[in-house]
């Protein structure tokens, strides 16, 4: 939110720099993002008087000016293209080495060999518009009005002797969205007193023949906390005064016309939206109610809108008049014809506002502020404030007659909304008693309460306020510190809080006496919350405030001081994936991490039909490739494969662990499976290097995995395997189908694989304990085979195991392949390991174990010893 | 006899001398073949005493001594030129057999955990420390647990805060790890001290935004648990995560499930307090959000609000990495790009 620091002053004696103003607000909840000073937009640019202006002797187009600019000198030559200037004239004079606001360095210069020793300036060159000054938008140089001191700098003639600072507003504070409420709580911190806001005005007869009469439908009861209204009549259409608008432009804002300006104004000065229509485009009633489903309006911005009966809108008896706290419809704007209006200023209900507005995709300055929370206390204020400027800048007459208010509170809509009745009417703002009245109730589903209210501030103690009992032991026990009662009282009512003590009260509960000291009577305190402040619920809420202002540099370190000792650490199932990203970065595999959204292409490129059927959906994906929960990691690691590739990363291994999500119609949430990707490629890199992210988690607990074929789309028909641990598929791997990889544009054979974890981790016994070590050492015989080629390793394994039960190895060390062999035959040659756990085994033992192996391998396999 | 003896002296000398001018190869060899021509059973100079017999007996004493001394002389210059042969020998063969230690060498690489797990890793050995135990929370979770539970309401601007991807109206993909706390506080009494840390979801993505990314919250409710203990634990985190010499400052911000709420700043990592980049020359930098747990959520979650107080706080995970690393864009983290991930695996001294 940009504030003006001059505007501020307005409120407030402040008496520090902005910088300092900027550290205080920052140290006490507001962070000051911006602090942009005006003054130092230009440099070295004074008030010059032009005293003299000859022809350029060489040029027709330029004018030799001989300026005074003061204690700068006198006769200072400038030269000019621009036409306007005259003797007589004050002036915009950059000097020698001096910087306008759009970044040009004026330096003495000549033109067509007459020398110029400036700049005179426009008010584009000076960064203002008309807003700052009146000729500013003009073609030419800027001539300053009336007599002007010669040498003076012009930052304080042109209005830009000031200092804008954009404070950063937290969702719990929308008192402080405006200049006001920001002012307020520079009083508390400052210890200043806050100035009153002059809303003092003067109201007349009507003269409108027809004045419409408001009405509150219990849709809009619900949908409203207060609604007020305010005709006004003989409106001017003229500009608003220079400094109005100069405030509006340094907040970012454009200025129209002054009935607008004026509506703006108050929007930044007490951030209460409100809105002007043309009462004669008014047909009979003013009537807040919900709309109709597919009722139709053209809005300001001249778009149509189609409305549902979620939205709140302020219609006649006839048409949409405006979305209720977004923005007005075209037919009931003001313009330049504009004679009488009708003011409204309403507390929307700020959900209402927020789903409105989405639904809509119209964010406007005015829901902006519904939606962060407009507080009632407020409104009030804000209507009154607006009527001052109306009638004391002579923008239009407050009629007497129709002025209207109504509070809501605590309604409840059991009726629906078709029930249009005219509940509410109304009592007047500045009258002082009661106008409109009840017309009725209906049943006794709500209550609708009206309250009087008087020309002053007393409108305040109608207000339901927010009040805590607490103590103050328990605001210091909260804090771990101790703040003295008075320090607090002081801090609490600085920031517009009241607080009362209850006398001989006498707190009980779960309190360390010791900490506070012998003393067992604590007073409890009633605080009273200021009107404006929506956000207070509780003790912690005070805490706060005490806090943010006593500092938090006396918030002490203690490292949990009174907390029981808890053990704390890492359970088995962490643990146990932890080891398992431990073992894979112990065989060269590098983390990584991917994100857990898939394409649906990506399970069209798999062939995962199935898997995709399964899959989350995402209703508000940021695109279509983010638009499903991936059911397998896969697609994501191929991904990453291929972005490697792409880097010419030539050898590469990695691995990620994440969860898996699959829909889980029994349940609410799906499940969530932790699962274990891994792709690898490079020159070193085979099937076999693959099958060892499987082979080391078997060493590692101790496990017995079975490699069964699989033949799917996306891996190589002959070298894949779907892997079983104690009859359940704990994983798969293989070699990237060369189809996919034709598809994806990858070179090298990619492997690559998952792991079930969640499954696996049932399986998986993290248990060590000792064996008696044998004192007999292993003994050891090489076999080497002569079989057909499609006896597979484990076939053979399996045979030479189950001969005998010393047997405790069985390893493949040379596989030999030649048609010297015979058609279709290989050779293979295991080392056969023999453990003597009892006692030692002699040589010839071992040969007649041999002999067996061999037999048996004739017998079940016909496989020959070579 | 003497004569004999001398003459046998000069001959050994002779002898082992040419060996060693004429013979590299065999040296050894070749020496042990003289020695036993001299030394051996029938060598030279055993014959020599043997024939001791045939001196006269009084003469014998004195004889006697001679050779033994030139035994005696013959054993250590044969030990003496072995050992010299021996190392001449080394010496061909060290030659012969040296290779380029230069050359690479041959071992079992390792690979290396993400810079995000690192982080986490480091932040969990941390507060486990302190006696945190870590929670697991889905990723998925209901309006309830991700916003209702924390005071967040429907159509509370503070939803805003963070966009959120839903599955349904109920089901949405966690926006915080904070949901975890409400699950925690329903299913644990007081004292409770927990990480939950994980994937977090929200619709936004740019240099400083994935919709993907990784948040840490801790919770401790206890008896007396005060701003004071959330800002020391804070403040040791920092010295543990970052170094000892590392500041911290609380400054007041907002959070719905926190009251009074925190925003810890910390010294900056780079500048030390002294104005950077980095740090926009402020000498601080913004890390995590804490508060005091709202009593609104302590009583959501059944905790009695008269005997127990608590404190969270959570952090961006890959925020701190970029910060503790240096790392200028949050989206080379999810890019895999070996060349980057590789970087974390092995130190890197000051630049």
């Amino acid at each position: 939110m940009k504030v003006p620091f001059s505007w501020l002053k307005e409120y407030v004696d402040i008496d520090c720099n902005a910088n300092e103003l900027a550290e205080k607000l920052f140290a006490s909840g507001f962070e000051v993002e911006e602090i942009v000073d005006l003054e130092k937009s230009v440099e070295n640019i004074v008030v010059g008087k032009i005293v003299a202006i000859d022809r350029h002797p060489n040029a027709d187009k330029l004018q030799v000016c001989q300026i005074d600019c003061g204690k700068y000198g006198n006769g200072i030559q400038i030269l000019t293209a621009a036409k306007n200037v005259a003797v007589g004239d004050f002036v915009p004079v950059a000097l020698h080495d001096s910087k306008t606001a759009n970044g040009m360095h004026i330096l003495t210069t000549k033109m067509r060999g007459v020398d110029s020793f400036g700049m005179l300036c426009s008010g584009e060159e000076l960064g203002i518009g008309e807003e700052f000054y009146t000729g500013a938008a003009a073609d030419g140089i800027l001539i300053l009005q009336g007599e002007q001191q010669v040498g003076q700098a012009i930052q304080a003639v042109v209005g830009l002797d000031d200092i804008v600072l954009d404070i950063a507003i937290t969702a719990n504070r929308p008192d402080c969205q405006s200049i006001y409420g920001i002012a307020r709580e520079i009083a508390a911190l400052l210890d200043k007193p806050l100035k009153m806001l002059d809303t003092s005005y003067t109201t007349v007869y009507s003269s409108i023949e027809h004045l419409p009469k408001m009405i509150v439908t219990m849709g809009g009861l619900n949908l409203c906390r207060q609604y007020m209204g305010q005709v006004l009549q003989d409106v001017v259409y003229k500009e608003s005064p220079k400094w109005m608008q100069r405030r509006l432009a340094l907040c970012g804002m454009r200025a129209k016309n002054a009935v607008v300006d004026i509506t703006n104004y108050i929007l930044l000065e007490l951030g209460q939206p409100l809105h002007a229509f043309d009462v004669d485009n008014i047909q009979e009633n003013i009537v807040l109610r919900q709309a109709e489903n597919g009722e139709k309006a053209v809005l300001l911005n001249e778009k149509e809108v189609t409305l549902t009966e979620k939205q709140l809108v302020i219609a006649d008896n006839e048409k949409v008049l405006a979305l209720a706290g977004i923005m007005g419809s075209q037919v009931s704007a003001v313009n330049i014809n504009t004679k009488n209006i009708f003011l409204e200023c309403a507390t929307f209900d700020r959900a209402n506002i927020r789903r409105s507005a989405k639904a809509m995709s119209m964010r406007t300055d005015a829901s902006a502020r519904y939606e962060k929370g407009v507080d009632s206390y407020t409104g009030l204020l804000a209507m009154k404030r607006a009527l001052h400027f109306f009638d004391n800048l002579e923008v239009a007459k407050v009629v007497q007659e129709f002025s209207a208010i109504t509070e809501i509170q605590k309604c409840s809509n059991s009726i629906g909304s078709e029930n249009m009745t005219e509940v509410l009417k109304i009592l007047p703002v500045h009258a002082g008693g009661l106008v409109g009245k009840i017309s009725g109730y209906i049943g006794n589903d709500y209550q609708a309460a009206i309250r009087i209210v008087d020309k002053t501030y007393g409108y305040r103690e109608s207000i339901e306020q927010i009040q805590v009992q607490t103590s103050y032991r328990k605001i210091n026990a909260l804090l771990g510190i101790k703040v003295s009662e008075s320090k607090i009282k002081n801090i609490l009512e600085r920031l517009s809080f009241t607080v009362q003590e209850i006398e001989g009260s006498r707190e009980l509960g779960n309190i360390d006496y010791k900490l506070i000291g012998k003393c067992l009577e604590h007073r409890q305190i009633l605080v009273t919350a200021p009107a404006f402040r929506e956000d207070i619920e509780g003790y912690a809420d005070l805490a706060e405030e005490v806090i943010r202002l006593y500092g938090y540099q006396h918030v002490k370190k203690h490292l949990l001081q009174k907390a029981e000792i808890t053990h704390g650490g890492l359970n088995a199932q962490q643990q146990f994936y932890n080891s398992i990203k431990d073992i894979f970065v112990g065989q060269a595999y590098q983390e990584s991490i991917t994100f857990s959204f898939i394409s649906p292409k990506d399970y069209l490129l798999f062939a995962m039909e199935k898997e995709a059927v399964q899959s989350v959906t995402i209703c508000n994906p940021i695109g279509e490739d983010f638009s499903m929960m991936r059911t397998t990691l896969l697609p994501s690691m191929l991904q990453a494969v291929s972005t490697n590739m792409r880097k010419n990363n030539r050898a590469v291994r990695l691995f990620e662990c994440a969860n898996v999500y699959k829909k889980d119609t029994t349940k609410i949430l799906p499940q969530e499976n932790m699962t274990l990707a891994f792709a690898l490629y490079g020159e070193n890199e085979s099937f076999y290097t693959a099958k060892g992210a499987f082979a080391v988690l078997e060493e590692q607990f101790a496990l017995k995995f079975d490699y069964r074929v699989i033949k799917n789309h996306y891996f190589h028909h002959g070298r894949a395997a779907e892997v079983f641990c104690n009859g359940q598929v704990i994983g798969c791997f293989g070699e990237l189908a060369p189809t996919l990889a034709e598809e994806l544009s990858i070179e090298y054979p990619v492997y690559l694989g998952e792991i079930y974890l969640h499954i696996l981790e049932k399986e998986c016994n993290q248990k060590k304990y000792f064996t008696k070590l044998t004192k007999f050492s292993d003994m050891y015989r090489d076999i080497s085979l002569l079989m057909p080629q499609d006896i597979t390793c484990k076939a053979i394994e399996d045979v030479i195991y189950s001969t005998d039960s010393s047997i405790t190895n069985v390893k493949l060390f040379d596989t030999y392949m030649d048609k010297k062999l015979g058609e279709n035959k290989k050779s293979l040659a295991f080392t056969i390991t023999f453990e003597n756990v009892d006692r030692e085994r002699k040589p010839e033992e071992i040969d007649s174990i041999m002999q067996q192996v061999v037999n048996n391998l004739q017998q079940k396999l016909n496989i020959v010893r070579r | 006899m003497q004569k004999k003896i001398a003459t046998l002296k000069e001959e050994i000398q002779i002898e082992v001398q040419k060996v060693f001018l004429q013979e590299n190869e065999n040296l050894r060899q070749k020496l042990f073949e003289l020695k036993m021509q001299f030394l051996g059973k029938t060598g030279k100079l055993t014959d020599l005493l043997k024939s001791m017999k045939d001196v006269a007996p009084e003469l014998r004493p004195e004889m006697g001594k001679y050779v033994n001394e030139l035994r005696d002389y013959a054993e250590k210059l044969f030990a003496e030129k072995e050992r010299l042969a021996r190392e001449k020998e080394m010496a061909l063969r060290y030659e012969r057999e040296k290779i380029d230690i230069t050359a690479p060498a041959i071992f079992q690489k390792k690979g290396g955990l993400h810079p995000i797990t690192l982080i986490q890793n480091e932040l969990i050995a941390i507060f486990t420390g302190f006696g945190f135990t870590v929670f697991d929370s889905t990723e998925f979770e209901t309006d309830y647990y991700n916003f209702q539970a924390l005071n967040i309401p429907e159509d509370h601007p503070s939803r805003d805060m963070q966009d959120t991807f839903f599955i349904h109206k109920n089901l949405l993909l966690r926006s915080q790890t904070s949901a975890g706390q409400v699950h925690v506080m329903e299913q644990q009494l007081p004292p409770i001290k927990i990480l939950t840390t994980g994937r977090v979801y929200r619709s936004d993505s740019d240099a400083t935004h994935s919709p993907m990314f990784h948040q840490m919250e801790g919770l401790v409710v206890d008896k007396n648990i005060t701003l004071c203990d959330l800002k020391g634990l804070l403040d040791a985190f920092a010295k543990r995560m970052f170094d000892c010499n590392t500041k911290t400052r609380l400054r007041p911000s907002y959070f719905p499930f926190t009251e009074p709420s925190v925003e810890v700043d910390l010294s900056c990592v780079h500048c030390h307090g002294k104005g950077c980049k980095i740090c926009k020359n402020t000498g601080w930098i913004e890390i995590l959000g804490a508060g005091m747990v709202n009593e609104r959520v302590l009583q959501t979650c059944k905790i009695d609000t008269a005997k127990y107080s608590g404190f969270a706080f959570g952090l961006g995970i890959e925020r701190i990495a970029m910060i503790k690393y240096g790392i200028p864009d949050i989206r080379l983290f999810f890019e895999n790009d070996i060349r980057f991930l590789k970087q974390f695996n092995s130190a890197k001294g000051e630049k």
